[in-house]
């Protein structure tokens, strides 16, 4: 090994090591943060890796690292996520796991006890260039026996989507001879000569001006600031915790403007259950203030209200085996949209495919003469529907072309050129169809064409004249010579043409967006959705979200597609080429 | 040959055809991305004034005053995008708006002056082209007139009862007159208007007496002097406005000038005067009132023969179009009456069947109980049978008065009930009913035809415990009756009603039928008749009008006037429509109209420019400060932003109103030329131009068109990264697929096509808790992170090792071995030797990648959340939504996209079809 080679080498190693380093650190918190699918994926990805580099029968697999680690993470671990989905309710209402849903119920709800203890409470905050910050202390004053507390800035614990503060805590400490330390940090309160406390000073310097407290009508003027920078956004979630564990929250029935103890809501208890006759000791959640027991039934924790009602206070993700399969033939409301859902993706495959061959081909036969001037020129133009991006064809279709109102179909053509009603281009079943299908015959035709083209001119000049010597006319030429060996060629690509519109998303979705809507679905399926659409409208768009069912449709659509491409493969011969 | 030549001929059209057919959404693509006007609300499909102003709002955008507005006051209170910055570099930004406002105000003044110059250019040009319009218009004049004689020259000759007759049907709507068309419609009729002809000739001579008189009153007072002479003199100088030759209105000048003025202050005068000069005077004014009052009195005799000769005209219906005309017509009027007729009867049977069904129902609803008493009596029956047959006697008075009672109640219960049966007998839908009430009622009679023998056995305990059942039956029954008579009343009446209605409606039908049957006997003749008829019409309309054109024109108003008078006639008969044809004047007068608008405009602008120059200066003069208080923690705000934004938006909208209507008729101007107007066309452009960046200077502008730019820019980064990054690896990966022989290597083959064929729907769900996760370790592959797009993109790369691999495969394994044999390691020989191989499918691959990755929104829609962080893609999604009807943004937008792309394309088709169809996808 020359000295150059080592450096190679080390270099590698190096890599490996830095390689192994991440992904253990990954693994560890993706142990910790509950995700098992990526966990697993990332411990065989780590192994399959150290396996390959460091054993010599490898070799020719260290050329496919870089593409097994995207391959691994981004589509792998992806389909074995859809697959483990298809098999659960994960959707609106089973967003989380059953130990997510747990610890939201013991940590989000919460009441307000009979008898609160009350703070009344100031803002001191910090100046910057005599700017208000929104970094603050809150000093709490209990109603009933005067003592005082303090509660630095909360650290936010939950955010939404929009990344607002859900919950945000902080430990309070109780004031003692003018002083207390939060955070490892001591705070010293100065007073005014009339006894008022003027700011909050801590040892490592900054201090903390009095701003605010609804109590105190002095402070008006900064209320605004207050509302939109502190209590709109620290505040409003925050929950402080005393020493005794009691939880203070901003108080509802004082309209905010005090503190209050809350108490949570939820907490767990063992209990003895009956379970086949057998008695179980379990862990159940229960409702403090009613001290009832929580239902726990079809991946939903279920509340008892004084009635004896039940009603759903949180759901989780749980299997619910090949109840997502089942539901597509059983459940008329969702098995009726998903037949016609179903039978319209082949019908519209099958015409898209038809439509564009059928005009592909006769181009391509009108082109086929080498005497014919501008053939190139002619082919160029007639091309371009295909090489403009498709979405922006779709998107163009639609604006322009589909509006019912303004669009140039109705008003130039159907209304100008033929004086007709105008047609309800995107919001009838009927019109829908040809819509998408006239938009997909359009981008889809120079492709036929082009393929046809190539077919037709490998095909040799001596059967023709053969033919025309025995007195063939130019349809029996065309059905007996040109068809069958273009056929050849072509209908492998008509298979994956065909597999292709299967999924063709673009060409349904941007056109009419599956609209219009079948009338009585409880699901949002539309007259033009195809699966692929379809899909993603259940899990992505609508009321509520499906991803279990979603899922279960992708798994139905894999298989069709992986049976045609069979299909096509055993046309093409490509299963040889992978023997060889 | 020739028959091959006329072939490729019909080839060549057919080619030409579907391509025009292919490209026209390409085409209207291109065209409305430039159109200067709404193209959304246009009756054009395409216009020719052009503007590449969308693509310049998109490319290059540019902060209109309007924008300039908010921005300025984001930027001073640091809100908005403006969050966060330093203190100085707000100052600067709001400088740098300042700077641009005063340079917008500048812009816009050089517009307003653009407008006027070429405004007055043209109006000062306009003036000595005036001689000529007036030339031209009376050049289309006797072009009118030889177009009149031709088409009545094709019309021939009419009967004279025909043109009669339609000369009636004009007068019944044409009020008498001496002047205009009347005295030419009768002289057409010739002696059939002599009645209307001798009353207009005596009204003719009492119109000039009446002038005469009154200038000779006139001359009466001339001399004289008194107090309201001055009123008289008007008064008897407006008698004008009273009596013409086509309408008089005495009783209106008796009350308003006669009585008030003329004859009570020259009454007045007279009485101081001599004898014979009062004689004189108040000989010429009486003879003036009477000449007024007989003119007006022979005004009626006119208009009552007018009416009357019209009617006369009427009459000749038949004889001009022939009796069945005649009757066709007739017919055609009462058939109308018989269908209304017909409807209304119609309307009123629903109504009286809808109401006999109610009235069933209820029925239905009393029959049970009818029935359920009729079977207790006739249960009852048998049993008292047996105690009457046995003859027994047992009664007492009290049991002869209970029962007497019952009998009683029974028997006038049964009268009621045979009453109604008698009713409804003859009623079919109630049978059951009548039926049930005539067994009931037979059961009665029963009763009281025993009434003695009963009374005899009343005493008896069956009897009398029958008796109670008779009181429950009768207090049964007592309910329901006196509804059912009530009902039943009603139902006969209703259904009487209702067969009268039928009959009715059937003899209507008849009549209908034999009408229209009689109509379509003589459809054919009437309809001959009618054209006759229409073409008479139409030959009296032309002729009338032919008179008009004799006038030569002289002036812009004769021109006008002319104008107004031919447009009905040429619309109806001969389809032109006049603002064409007499384009050489409505162009003038478009020109003047567009002219208005934009001095109206322009009044307005001009003020709104100097009130925002005002404010400007006042804002930047104080603006600093205001930034420094509020970053020393006020919340002081500024007046002027409002007061600014309220002037731009009441001044501006009206200012747009006014340059959009003249831009209208501007681009009108431009389109529809006169014979004179070409020589303007670049001053009017120059004025289209002008108005139209006015209106982009101070519009409100979108703030989506500020992200554009960086839209592309993401698209490009990410496409191109996906691009380079999946190349790289699947040339790599595809290396030892094609040269090695290792485990694996089949199934390996298998999955990757396994792979791309797994919907990627469901993925995204993945994605974005992958990308969550990821964010959390390496910030920039998070969410909403270009990176973090890049990294999701990049699993899609089974399909490339294919790709590669198969071109790996055509290269020869010669030259490696080669290559290793002079000492190159395994890895050396790829890439020294196959990668600068393989060049061309890594750039067909890079390429695919890259449309591929540029045309993807669906992952991008759903991990990039923040405007700016957006790809072209996802841009143009929002951007259709929001630009639904702005077709000009829209299409703009996307053709930046898509020309690349289709460029890219065209050039490298041989390559991308290759590499395309080699794996048998089409993407």
């Amino acid at each position: 090994m020359s000295g150059r080679r080592f450096v190679i080498f080390l270099f590698l190693l190096a890599i490996l090591a830095i390689f192994n380093a991440f992904s253990l650190w990954s693994i560890y918190l993706l142990f910790a943060d509950g995700n098992f699918g990526l966990l697993v994926t990332m411990i065989a990805l780590t192994l399959l890796i150290d396996i390959i580099a460091l054993n010599p029968k490898g070799y020719p697999y260290r050329y496919m690292i870089p593409a097994m680690i995207l391959l691994f993470i981004l589509t792998l671990y992806p389909m074995y996520y859809t697959f483990r989905t298809a098999f659960t309710n994960y959707g609106t209402g089973h967003l989380f796991t059953r130990q997510q849903s747990i610890q939201k119920l013991l940590s989000d709800y919460f009441y307000i006890p009979k008898s609160p203890e009350e703070f009344e409470f100031s803002i001191f905050i910090e100046l910057e260039e005599y700017k208000p910050t929104d970094r603050f202390i809150a000093l709490l004053k209990s109603k009933e026996t005067g003592e005082l507390y303090a509660a630095p800035r909360p650290q936010p614990i939950t955010r939404d989507a929009e990344g607002n503060i859900t919950l945000a805590t902080a430990k309070m400490a109780q004031v003692s001879t003018d002083s207390f330390s939060a955070g490892g940090i001591s705070y010293t309160l100065s007073r005014s000569p009339d006894d008022k406390i003027l700011s909050i000073r801590a040892d490592s310097g900054e201090r903390f001006i009095y701003f605010y407290s609804p109590q105190d009508d002095s402070t008006r003027p900064n209320a605004s600031f207050y509302f939109s920078e502190i209590r709109g956004i620290w505040l409003r979630n925050a929950e402080f915790t005393d020493s005794e564990g009691n939880q203070v929250r901003l108080f509802p029935n004082s309209l905010y403007t005090t503190f209050a103890t809350t108490e949570r809501k939820y907490a767990l208890r063992t209990e003895t259950t009956f379970d086949a006759g057998r008695a179980v000791q379990g862990t159940v959640v229960y409702n403090r203030q009613t001290d009832r027991t929580l239902v726990e039934e079809g991946g939903f924790f279920y509340d008892i209200d004084e009635n004896g009602n039940e009603f759903t206070v949180e759901g989780y993700i749980s299997d619910v085996g090949f109840w997502n399969f089942v539901r597509m033939f059983r459940d008329p409301k969702i098995s009726g949209p998903f037949f016609q859902v179903f039978g319209w993706t082949f019908t519209w495959a099958g015409l898209s495919v038809l439509f564009s061959f059928a005009i592909g081909l006769a181009l391509a036969i009108t082109l086929n003469d080498r005497r014919l001037k501008g053939k190139k020129i002619y082919r160029t133009l007639l091309i371009i529907p295909w090489a403009v991006p498709a979405f922006i064809s779709a998107l163009v279709w639609r604006n322009g072309f589909f509006n019912e109102t303004y669009g140039v179909l109705n008003r130039f053509i159907v209304q100008g050129l033929f004086g007709l009603e105008p047609i309800k281009w995107l919001n009838d079943a009927f019109w829908a169809k040809v819509s998408v299908l006239l938009v997909n015959t359009w981008l889809g035709f120079p492709y036929m064409m082009t393929v046809s083209l190539g077919a037709l001119q490998s095909i040799p000049e001596e059967f023709y004249e053969a033919s025309s010597i025995d007195g063939a006319t130019r349809f029996q030429r065309f059905r007996k010579i040109t068809f069958p060996l273009l056929m050849v060629t072509v209908a492998p690509l008509l298979v994956g043409s065909f597999a292709f519109n299967f999924n063709n998303f673009t060409g349904i979705y941007l056109v009419t967006q599956g609209g219009p809507a079948i009338v009585g679905a409880s699901t949002p399926a539309g007259a033009t959705d195809i699966l692929i659409s379809y899909t993603f409208k259940l899990a992505f768009e609508g009321r509520g979200q499906d991803f279990g069912f979603a899922s279960a449709i992708s798994i139905l659509i894999f298989i069709i597609v992986a049976g045609f491409s069979w299909i096509n493969f055993k046309l093409s011969g490509s299963f040889e080429e992978v023997s060889r | 040959m020739a028959v091959e030549r006329r072939k490729y001929w019909i080839r060549h059209l057919i080619l030409i055809v579907v391509v025009v057919v292919v490209l026209f959404p390409m085409v209207w693509l291109v065209s409305t991305s430039v159109r200067r006007d709404q193209a959304a609300f246009s009756s054009n499909l395409f216009s020719s004034r052009i503007t590449f102003q969308h693509y310049r709002n998109l490319l290059f955008p540019e902060r209109s005053v309007g924008r300039l507005i908010l921005d300025l006051q984001s930027a001073t209170y640091a809100t908005g995008e403006y969050r966060g910055r330093s203190q100085e570099d707000l100052k600067k930004t709001v400088e740098r708006y300042l700077v641009k406002f005063e340079a917008l105000m500048d812009e816009s003044e050089e517009m307003v002056a653009s407008v006027e110059n070429g405004t007055s250019a043209i109006e000062r040009d306009l003036k000595e082209k005036e001689s000529l319009i007036i030339r031209e218009m009376d050049e289309v004049r006797l072009s009118d007139k030889a177009l009149f004689e031709e088409r009545l020259r094709e019309i021939g000759n009419l009967s004279e009862v025909k043109m009669a007759y339609a000369v009636g049907e004009i007068l019944q709507t044409t009020a008498p007159s001496l002047e205009g068309v009347y005295p030419f419609y009768i002289d057409l009729l010739g002696e059939r208007a002599d009645p209307i002809v001798e009353s207009l000739e005596t009204y003719r001579k009492l119109y000039e007496d009446v002038f005469h008189y009154r200038d000779e009153t006139l001359g009466a007072i001339k001399e004289l002097e008194f107090e309201n002479k001055a009123e008289v003199v008007s008064s008897l100088e407006s008698i004008e406005n009273y009596i013409s030759l086509s309408s008089i209105d005495y009783s209106e000048w008796r009350k308003v000038e006669w009585l008030r003025v003329i004859n009570r202050y020259l009454r007045d005068v007279e009485s101081t005067m001599p004898e014979v000069e009062q004689e004189a005077l108040n000989g010429v004014r009486t003879k003036l009132y009477d000449s007024f009052k007989a003119a007006g009195d022979v005004w009626e005799e006119a208009e009552a023969a007018a009416e009357n000769v019209s009617q006369n005209l009427s009459s000749l219906a038949e004889e001009a179009f022939g009796p069945e005309y005649y009757e066709y017509v007739s017919a055609t009027e009462e058939l109308g009456v018989v269908l209304a007729e017909k409807e209304a009867v119609e309307k009123a049977l629903t109504t009286s069947e809808s109401a006999l069904a109610e009235l069933e129902d209820s029925f239905e609803v009393a029959l049970p109980t009818i029935l359920s008493e009729k079977r207790k009596l006739s249960a009852l029956i048998p049993p008292l049978q047996i105690v009457i047959s046995k003859g027994v006697e047992e009664h007492t008075a009290f049991s002869e008065a209970k029962l007497k009672n019952s009998l009683d109640e029974v028997d006038s219960a049964s009268k009621t009930i045979a009453l109604l049966q008698q009713q409804l007998t003859q009623m079919q839908n109630v049978q059951e009913l009548s039926s049930g009430l005539s067994e009931l009622s037979g059961e009665m009679a029963w009763f009281s035809d025993n009434k003695d023998a009963l009374t005899n056995a009343s005493g008896n305990s069956e009897v009398s415990k029958g008796i109670d059942v008779i009181n429950i039956a009768i207090s049964n029954l007592s309910r329901v009756l006196p509804a059912l008579e009530k009902s039943v009343s009603e139902y006969v009446e209703v259904s009487e009603n209702t067969t009268f209605l039928r009959e009715k409606l059937k003899s209507l039908d008849e009549r209908s039928e034999m009408l229209s049957n009689r109509m379509d006997e003589l459809k054919e003749k009437a309809d001959r008749a009618q054209a006759e008829y229409s073409m008479a019409l139409e030959f009296i309309r032309i002729k009338s009008t032919l008179a008009l054109v004799e006038e030569e024109i002289t002036t812009l108003e004769d021109g006008r006037a002319y104008i107004s008078k031919m447009t009905d006639i040429l619309d109806t008969y001969f389809g032109i429509k006049s603002s064409n044809r007499y384009r050489t004047l409505g162009w003038y007068d478009d020109f003047d109209r567009a002219n208005r608008e934009a001095q109206d405009g322009t009044v307005l602008l001009n003020k709104l420019i100097s009130s925002m120059r005002y404010m400007k200066e006042e804002l930047s003069s104080k603006v600093n400060n205001y930034i420094e208080l509020r970053f020393l923690g006020t919340t002081i705000t500024l007046d002027d932003f409002g007061t600014m934004q309220e002037t731009y938006n009441s001044l501006f909208q009206q200012v747009n109103a006014s340059y959009q209507r003249a831009s209208r008729l501007i681009s009108d101007l431009i389109e529809k030329p006169a014979s004179y107007s070409a020589s303007y066309d670049g001053e009017l452009r120059e004025i289209d131009r002008a108005l139209f960046r006015a209106n982009q200077i101070w519009v409100q502008k979108e703030s989506t068109y500020f992200y554009f730019v960086r839209w592309l820019l993401n698209s490009v980064i990410v496409a191109l990264s996906v691009s380079l990054i999946s190349v790289a690896v699947a040339a790599l990966a595809a290396y030892p697929f094609s040269r090695m022989r290792f485990r694996g290597r089949k199934q390996g083959l298998l999955g990757l096509l396994l792979i791309q064929m797994f919907p990627t729907i469901m993925f995204m769900v993945a994605l974005y808790a992958l990308l969550q996760f990821m964010g959390s370790l390496i910030p920039f592959l998070g969410l909403n992170t270009l990176g973090g797009l890049i990294f999701a993109y990049s699993g899609g790369i089974a399909f490339n090792i294919w790709l590669i691999k198969g071109y790996y495969d055509t290269i020869s394994n010669s030259l490696e071995e080669a290559a290793m044999i002079d000492g190159a390691t395994k890895f050396q020989a790829f890439s020294r030797v196959i990668l600068p191989l393989a060049r061309p499918i890594l750039a067909v691959v890079a390429i695919l990648t890259f449309m591929n990755i540029f045309n993807e929104y669906l992952i991008a829609r759903i991990l990039l959340q923040d405007m700016n962080k957006w790809t072209y893609a996802v841009g143009l999604w929002q951007f259709s939504g929001r630009f639904e009807t702005s077709w000009g943004p829209f299409t703009a937008a996307a053709l930046i996209g898509a020309v690349p792309m289709v460029i890219f394309f065209l050039v490298l088709q041989d390559y991308i079809v290759g590499g395309l169809t080699q794996g048998g996808v089409k993407e």
